[in-house]
């Protein structure tokens, strides 16, 4: 049974990216400001013009190089693909470099972020770094990379270094202020932003500041001066998108907030948004009313359907029980953000239950425990995932990295319950049901009523699929009591369940009058006097 | 019934020189032309000769007056005139006070050609240089493997040459390869002084942001960031531009279009000439820049042959003088050894590249 994340609240806080993966995924790291087009300069051109006579003339690759990479400039592909194919008929007389360049013309590839690679990453970085300890950008990559395989002090150590060598710089204070969320050190991730002199003149650092002030619980002193560049014309709507965001989300908290500005502002950083303002509206959508539903909103839906939104559409698929596409998306969101537990969440409860595909969930659980590994939801997961391929060992071990001490009720339902699984799939159905009543009990008060159905009807459903699988006499009465309980649950998820629970009682036939039972009350073991009334 | 001549088309008379002999030159074959881009350039409309005396050949450099006068060059014609005559001036006048470099091209004469006997205006004022076998990029072109040991001989004339104009206040703000001159068998000077300045002396060289060839600008031109202060705005511009060379002898490609181009993301990327997107401020690019530069380096680096002894690596130390040359933060380049005296690292280079030429 599986962590429930839709409802957790949502900030718009950096994405954290390496450089490379930053400068192709959204303009973020290009000028903010609007400005008067240069003068041209037909010096400019006539330089051009006159390096690829030269190469003409020349036919040399010694007189190649130069026209090649001003041609690249000006997207002059004809002359560019016309010289690339020269430099590669002689490549004995080219230098690799250059090879290489034209290559890259003629056969353009790309290069995924690729967590797994951090690895083979870090010794090239450091290489980069020995060569050139003063390159602020490698050092917030190579912060990125440790983290991704859990060697904080490592990653703390580059990460300051960067913001040592490149205080003020956009891409190294975002990527700082989301390393110290990671690290749990909220007021560390706001403060820089803060103090940060760039912060106020910058839409990026503006909503970056904003975000990580609500996240920590404190008050931005830069609303005003955000709405101030909101307002203006000085900046490109897409470097306003996630500014925009910002500032609905906190404002929204507000008791006083005035709806219809709150949805404008929400509306406005839709407006050529960044991937995260989408995700942020799409959480909106679902959980403030600010945005519109992204079901039936044309426009949002477009978003979903044309743009690389990767969370976006992998909640919005989740909530409409395509749970194939969410898994999709999800696992995509994961890699744009290898590092985040929240993708990873989603992927591995979507994976091990609702499309069985646990060896899915396990792969990303290992992954994201090592930038994580004080998530305990994840090592549930992970528990639950090995549970249900019958690695009973595994399953325990992974369970055993869960400090119950520290969670909250939620996860202490999740825990018992994959406990209960656990016991379920290793011959033992009796401890295994003592178990997922224990959970169900946490969310039923005295009187029967049941503090938080959702919940609730979660640890039935999967109850139900337990004694299922298990094939106990009790199985065919539960998933009646399941299936009526979905109807009344109105979630994708449970429904799923309950269907998976009829896959498995294949020869089962729904009896129709059963449907309509309010009570079902099971017993607990047949020598045993405790039961349970759902 | 009469028959009316056709007139004559008027051929300029910087471009009559041929069969002259001017100041004992004979002026055997014409060249190319060399236009200035615009008015303000700092060059000037000129043609160019080959010319011959008592068996040694030179290069002449002829000022079109005339063509002055009908082109638009963007100001009056009287403007262009005087801006165009100073530029030819200066010029002449650098070589005069290079003319004991020798690791600098040589002004052997100069003078005013008068191509129409009685014709006041006909006047056509003239420099013959010496002239060289190729510039280098030819140099390399032709003479097919060129040896590591060869390149760095030039290297090393490079380097004394521009720190014999530097010892004379004079950058030389457009050494490219082009600007390269070699001899076969022989070695290489920096030709063209025609973008040069002079500390002390103002001239149009000094009034556009960058007089030399915007395609090996180095960034702080073409992100508006020039110091105001000759020596820290002018010698950083020439390390670049000679780390530049450098790095062209061994990839084919300049360490601008490395920097600015293959490896920096348009966003980042100048307006000027690179055709780039940025607006910010240079202080904000710069860790872009600084990112870009290490691959830039690490491409030269990986396209360095090995040494012939393999005791004798000169390729840790070569790396290390591009990585102090062309540094993207001009306060940043010279400041390989003694605390950041510049001039000094010219003569560091001197010594280097000597030292290294022999090894090889």
């Amino acid at each position: 049974m599986k962590g429930r994340l839709e409802k957790e609240k949502r900030d718009i806080i950096p994405r954290w990216r390496t450089f490379w993966a930053a400068t192709r995924s959204d303009a973020q790291l290009s000028s903010a400001r609007i400005s008067a087009a240069p003068k041209y300069n037909e010096s400019d051109q006539d330089s051009y013009e006159a390096a690829v006579r030269d190469f003409d003339d020349g036919q040399s690759v010694w007189d190649a190089g130069d026209p090649l990479l001003m041609a690249l400039a000006r997207h002059d592909d004809a002359t560019a693909k016309r010289i690339a194919t020269f430099i590669l008929a002689h490549q004995d007389e080219a230098v690799p470099s250059l090879s290489k360049i034209a290559n890259n013309v003629l056969n353009p590839k790309s290069e995924m972020q690729d967590a797994d690679g951090a690895k083979a990453r870090i010794p090239r970085l450091r290489r980069r770094l020995s060569a050139f300890p003063r390159n602020a950008i490698a050092w917030a990559d190579l912060a990125l990379d440790q983290t991704l395989l859990g060697n904080f002090s490592h990653a703390e150590r580059a990460m300051r270094a960067a913001l040592h060598l490149a205080p003020d710089n956009r891409f190294i204070l975002r990527s700082a202020s989301r390393f110290y969320i990671h690290q749990d050190d909220l007021e560390q991730a706001h403060n820089l932003l803060a103090r940060s002199s760039a912060t106020p003149d910058d839409p990026w650092l503006l909503a970056a500041e904003i975000a990580t002030a609500r996240s920590a619980g404190v008050t931005s002193r830069f609303i005003k001066r955000a709405h101030n560049l909101l307002e203006g014309h000085n900046f490109h709507q897409h470097h306003l998108s996630e500014l925009a965001s910002a500032v609905g989300t906190t404002e929204g908290d507000s008791p006083t907030a005035r709806r219809l500005s709150i949805r404008r502002l929400i509306a406005k950083s839709l407006v050529d948004p960044t991937e995260n303002s989408v995700a942020q509206a799409q959480w909106h959508s679902t959980n403030t009313g600010f945005a519109p539903a992204f079901d039936k909103d044309p426009d949002s839906r477009e978003l979903l359907r044309t743009q690389p939104v990767y969370e976006a559409q992998a909640w919005q698929a989740y909530i409409e029980g395509d749970f194939v596409t969410a898994l999709d998306r999800a696992k995509k969101w994961f890699e744009d953000q290898p590092f985040s537990a929240r993708p990873a969440f989603l992927v591995s409860n979507i994976a091990s239950l609702l499309v069985n595909e646990p060896r899915t969930a396990i792969a990303i659980a290992n992954r994201a425990l090592k930038p994580n590994p004080h998530e305990m939801v994840l090592w549930n997961n992970l528990a639950y995932a090995h549970a249900v391929l019958g690695e009973i060992a595994e399953a325990n071990d992974a369970l055993s990295h869960v400090k119950e001490s520290g969670l909250d009720a939620t996860a202490m339902l999740y825990v018992t319950a994959t406990k209960g699984a656990i016991a379920f799939r290793s011959g033992d159905p009796a401890t295994g049901r003592a178990l997922y009543i224990e959970a169900m009990n946490a969310f039923t008060d005295a009187d029967g009523r049941k503090t938080d159905f959702d919940l609730f009807s979660l640890a039935f459903v999967h109850l139900a699929y337990e004694e299922a699988v298990a094939k106990t006499p009790e199985a065919l009465e539960l998933y009646t009591a399941a299936l009526d309980i979905s109807q009344k649950a109105r979630r994708f998820d449970v429904t799923e369940v309950v269907k998976r629970t009829a896959d498995v009682l294949k020869t089962v036939t729904v009896d129709q009058s059963a449907r309509g039972a309010k009570k079902i009350t099971l017993r607990l073991t047949s020598d045993s006097n405790e039961r349970i009334t759902v | 019934m009469t028959t009316q001549n056709a007139p004559v088309p008027h051929v300029r008379f910087a471009d009559r020189l041929e069969g002259l002999t001017l100041s004992g030159w004979f002026v055997k074959e014409r060249l190319e032309r060399a236009d200035p881009k615009d008015g303000l350039s700092g060059g000037y409309f000129s043609v160019g000769y080959i010319v011959t005396r008592n068996g040694q050949e030179a290069f002449l450099k002829a000022f079109d007056l005339e063509r002055v006068l009908e082109v638009n060059v963007g100001m009056s014609p009287m403007q262009g005139l005087l801006e165009m005559t100073a530029a030819f001036e200066f010029e002449r006048s650098t070589l005069h006070t290079a003319r004991r470099m020798d690791r600098v091209i040589d002004i052997l004469d100069d003078g005013d050609a008068y191509v129409e006997a009685g014709n006041v205006l006909s006047f056509v004022p003239y420099i013959v240089m010496e002239k060289a076998d190729h510039d280098v990029r030819r140099h390399l072109r032709d003479v097919r493997d060129v040896s590591v040991q060869r390149r760095l001989h030039l290297l090393h004339h490079v380097a004394i040459g521009l720190m014999q104009l530097h010892n004379a206040r004079i950058a030389h703000q457009d050494l490219k390869p082009s600007n390269v001159l070699v001899w076969e068998k022989g070695g290489a000077k920096l030709g063209d002084l025609g973008r040069a300045s002079i500390r002390g002396t103002a001239s149009v060289n000094d009034l556009p942001s960058f007089a030399g060839d915007r395609s090996y600008a180095p960034p702080e031109a073409l992100y508006n960031h020039l110091d105001p202060d000759w020596d820290r705005r002018r010698y950083p511009i020439d390390l670049f531009l000679f780390g530049s060379v450098i790095v062209f002898l061994f990839t084919q490609t300049s360490m601008a279009g490395l920097m600015l181009e293959n490896f920096l993301a348009e966003e980042h990327r100048p307006q000027e000439f690179w055709q780039g997107k940025w607006t910010g401020t240079f202080v904000d690019v710069l860790p872009y820049l600084e990112n870009s530069f290490v691959d830039a380096v690490a491409e030269f680096e990986r396209n360095l042959p090995p040494p012939s002894n393999p005791r004798k690596d000169y390729r840790t130390d070569l790396v290390q003088m591009v990585r102090d040359m062309c540094h993207p933060d001009p306060e940043k380049r010279g400041t390989l050894v003694r605390g950041g005296d510049r001039t000094y690292a010219l003569n560091r280079a001197v010594t280097i590249l000597n030292r290294l030429y022999y090894d090889a």
